[in-house]
């Protein structure tokens, strides 16, 4: 969020409005990542569900 | 998975050789008997089979307490699956020492695969893990992100400074936030009652799962797309 702060998009307008929104996102790709890791898991497990028969 | 095929073929060889099958009685006794599995060797696996379940289990478990995307309800329908399919596995892992007669130690062996751990406990639990952190996001944080958005583009417009790209970039949001929270909802309640459907049906309600939450991804990435372009559109 340094990055956003530094680049204050807001500048001219009311302070931090714009801002706001980045740090309200933030941490979006991090959940995307973790969607990721949970859609790999679960291939995976269904590939090796036919262990069971 | 070679392994259980071959415990398959074993039994069914066993079988063979304990109905007395001709193949054996015409072929030199001593190499055929040697081939034969023994019933012990049989159990052995089993008791391994078994023990590997276990272990998956305990494991899945520890996942499924700490897991910090997963609802309270999703949590304790799991963590109830597994201590039911524990149990299940500890009480047949009792009985098979007991079996003395092939065709029991069959039923044994094949009552192991029916506690689904693999096919149906596991991706289960991974699939609500995901449908649940999407659902997580969407109860606390979307509605956040949309509300930030939509204060910076009125003040702007009460400044006498409209950003258009900025309200259509927040329409999109809108339309790819409420896909991805509709289909993560979708994969969730498809996920939830598959413990007492039977094994077609559930596999299947995995597939469809899997399709949602993949596509639940992409809205989902979509949406963070949109939240760049908002912010590119208020920083122009």
């Amino acid at each position: 969020m340094a990055a956003a702060a530094a680049h204050d998009p807001a500048a001219g307008y009311p302070a931090g409005t714009s801002t706001a929104v980045a740090v309200a996102a933030s941490d979006l790709p991090a959940t995307l990542s973790a969607l990721d890791a949970d859609l790999s898991r679960l291939d995976a497990d269904l590939a090796r569900g036919a262990g069971d028969r | 998975l070679a392994r259980r095929a071959s415990v398959g073929l074993a039994i069914a060889f066993f079988l063979m050789a304990a109905g007395g099958a001709q193949v054996l009685a015409a072929t030199p006794a001593s190499p055929a008997r040697t081939a034969t599995p023994q019933i012990s060797d049989l159990t052995a696996t089993a008791h391994h089979d078994i023990a590997t379940r276990l272990e998956g289990l305990a494991g899945l478990s520890r996942e499924i307490a700490d897991s910090r995307s997963l609802d309270s309800a999703d949590r304790a329908l799991l963590l109830q699956e597994v201590k039911s399919a524990r149990e299940g596995l500890q009480k047949l892992d009792a009985r098979l020492d007991k079996d003395t007669e092939p065709q029991a130690l069959k039923a044994d062996v094949e009552a192991i695969a029916g506690f689904r751990v693999y096919s149906l406990i596991v991706p289960q639990a991974h699939g609500l893990m995901a449908a649940d952190r999407v659902l997580f996001y969407c109860t606390t944080r979307f509605p956040a992100i949309e509300r930030h958005i939509q204060d910076t583009i009125d003040k702007r417009s009460a400044l006498g400074r409209p950003s258009p790209a900025a309200a259509s970039a927040l329409a999109d949001f809108k339309t790819h936030s409420g896909q991805a929270c509709r289909l993560a909802k979708s994969a969730q309640d498809g996920l939830r009652p598959l413990g007492s459907a039977p094994s077609p049906r559930a596999e299947a309600g995995l597939r469809v799962a899997l399709a949602q939450l993949k596509e639940t991804r992409a809205a989902l990435a979509a949406a963070a797309a949109d939240v760049r372009a908002v912010i590119q559109a208020l920083q122009a």
